[in-house]
């Protein structure tokens, strides 16, 4: 214990000397990690605002119209609906009948009702509203309402457009993957410049490395300074980034609401203290990772 | 002065001990095709005081990089203290280097650390902890006859002072065995005199001392043991020995 303690002190200690000998390197690391670690938090929290607002089009998008042949009977219409109903991935079914359907149309546009006049019979078939708990069941739930004998034949079955659906998911998954290499290319430039600024301050050392080899420390007595300080470089430009990620996205959604008032977004306290945890995580582990390499090359004595 | 010249490895020592350090049919080729040392065999006892001579490039700093295992052997076995160190896993070398105390030509002080603070790193970094530091870096430093000199730094020391210094760093663990890799050799002919008679004091405390030299004159006037290295090979193995092998012309 007593030697533990000893260790962890003189490592500490070291780790505190190199930093402040070494300053203006160090800091130009912790900024530069700074830099990157905010970039990762506003890439991350773009993503998310994104991804709000790309909810709401989805929840838009997971609606759909299953229309109904005109000689469908009540009795068949409340069998499919409830059967409908049941389904685990349908949120919830609503009924629009015939008539309820030309007075929205009329509604929509004026000269509707006069052609619906000049018909003097109404074209314009019920209709169930059908809203899905996610969009990617679109598919499988067209394919039962086709599947119907009450439901219209062919493209008349429903509004469901694949390619509208396929657009909106391919435009997800691109913003998540940019999000994902943005991240990773990000983490190998921070580890890149840990393991320089440590291979400077393990150059400025050689010659108390040579004499702790020689003298037999252990590989591992080297080490924790150095990876203690690259920790402390981690944290430090982890909380740099963290202050400004939380102004910079406070400020950011209420400008937005500002200038796009319907816009669905909203300032979302939960995931910014992840983004956070996860910014200081990385920091921290960029640190020893990087002083872990860097320290490698001269240990091989 | 009759000179005893034995087959190698020295038999004279008492057969009874164990060597303290043995090299069998021992090579070192480096990775550039240079090779330092062939075939060497030797033994050296507890409490010999053995100089390795040689001319520059001969081969002698090998010996004592292989020793401490900074380099490895391409062939033959070296035991040290009874452990074959050829093969030894990487995470035991450190307990292996403790066994030493080791100083060079360029002293290797810490320049912003105080002389007791640079003897006082030895114990830190290998023994953290350590209970009575403070008097073991003193009595280090008594022996050397630097106590007076506790909170110097090192660039206010003459180079005598500064290899004490470093002999005293090499001497607080207590190791079995000193090495010394050219201890004078930057040093003027009295000051290397004094390293030297601290050499053979420690060695008369019961500690092995094996030292690299081209010093000619310490090396005739101590009169101890003698291992020549020349190309590699070991040429000589005397134990009352001369730099030279006698009636060998003077260059």
């Amino acid at each position: 214990m007593r030697r533990v303690l000893a260790s962890l002190r003189f490592a500490a200690v070291s780790a505190v000397q190199n930093f402040r000998r070494n300053l203006a390197v160090s800091l130009a690391a912790v900024f530069t990690m700074g830099l990157i670690l905010l970039m990762v938090g506003g890439t991350l929290l773009g993503r998310h605002t994104i991804n709000q607002v790309l909810e709401t089009e989805q929840s838009r998008a997971s609606n759909m119209r299953i229309y109904l042949d005109d000689g469908a009977s009540l009795a068949q219409i409340m069998d499919f609906q409830s059967r409908l109903q049941h389904d685990t991935r349908i949120q919830s079914v609503r009924f629009v009948n015939k008539d309820q359907a030309a007075k929205d149309a009329a509604q929509q546009e004026e000269t509707f009702a006069e052609s619906l006049r000049v018909l003097g019979s109404n074209p314009l078939p019920a209709w169930l509203g059908v809203t899905l708990r996610s969009m990617n069941d679109l598919q499988a739930i067209n394919d039962v309402a086709h599947s119907s004998p009450i439901v219209q034949q062919g493209n008349l079955a429903t509004d469901y457009n694949p390619d509208v659906i396929n657009k909106l998911r391919s435009v997800i998954f691109a913003i998540s993957l940019i999000a994902l290499i943005v991240v990773i290319v990000l983490f190998f430039i921070s580890l890149v410049i840990i393991m320089n600024t440590i291979r400077t301050a393990v150059y400025v050392r050689r010659r108390e490395i040579e004499i702790m080899k020689l003298v037999g420390a252990t590989d591992w007595f080297v080490r924790w300074p150095f990876l203690l300080e690259g920790m402390l470089g981690g944290i430090l430009a982890a909380a740099l980034s963290g202050v400004l990620v939380a102004v910079g996205y406070n400020l950011a959604v209420s400008t937005l609401h500002l200038k796009l008032l319907f816009f669905p977004l909203h300032y979302d306290g939960g995931y910014l203290s992840v983004v956070l945890l996860l910014t200081g995580g990385a920091g921290i582990l960029l640190g020893a990772l990087g002083s872990y390499l860097g320290v490698r090359r001269f240990l091989a004595v | 002065m009759s000179v005893l010249t034995l087959p190698r490895p020295a038999l004279a020592a008492d057969p009874a001990l164990r060597p303290v350090i043995s090299f069998h049919g021992v090579g070192k080729t480096y990775p550039n095709g240079t090779v330092a040392l062939r075939d060497v065999d030797l033994a050296i006892y507890q409490k010999d005081f053995v100089f390795l001579v040689g001319a520059s490039g001969a081969g002698k700093s090998t010996l004592v990089r292989l020793l401490i295992r900074e380099e490895v052997a391409s062939s033959g076995r070296i035991f040290v203290d009874g452990q074959e160190i050829t093969r030894m896993p990487r995470r035991r070398l450190p307990k292996l280097r403790r066994k030493f105390g080791i100083v060079f030509q360029d002293f290797k002080l810490l320049p912003r650390s105080t002389v007791a603070q640079n003897v006082a790193f030895a114990l830190q970094v290998t023994r953290p902890g350590q209970r009575h530091l403070k008097e073991k870096v003193e009595e280090a430093l008594w022996i050397v006859g630097l106590e007076d000199k506790l909170n110097k730094w090192p660039d206010e020391l003459s180079g005598g002072e500064q290899q004490r210094v470093a002999i005293a760093r090499a001497l607080v663990h207590r190791p079995r065995i000193f090495l010394a890799d050219e201890p004078t050799g930057n040093l003027d002919p009295d000051t290397s005199w004094g390293i030297v008679q601290l050499l053979l004091q420690i060695n008369h405390r019961g500690t092995t001392v094996l030292m690299a030299t081209h010093n000619r004159e310490v090396v005739d006037l101590v009169r101890r043991r003698v291992i020549a290295i020349e190309n590699g090979r070991v040429v000589r193995d005397e134990m009352e020995g001369q730099y030279l092998k006698e009636g060998e012309a003077t260059i």
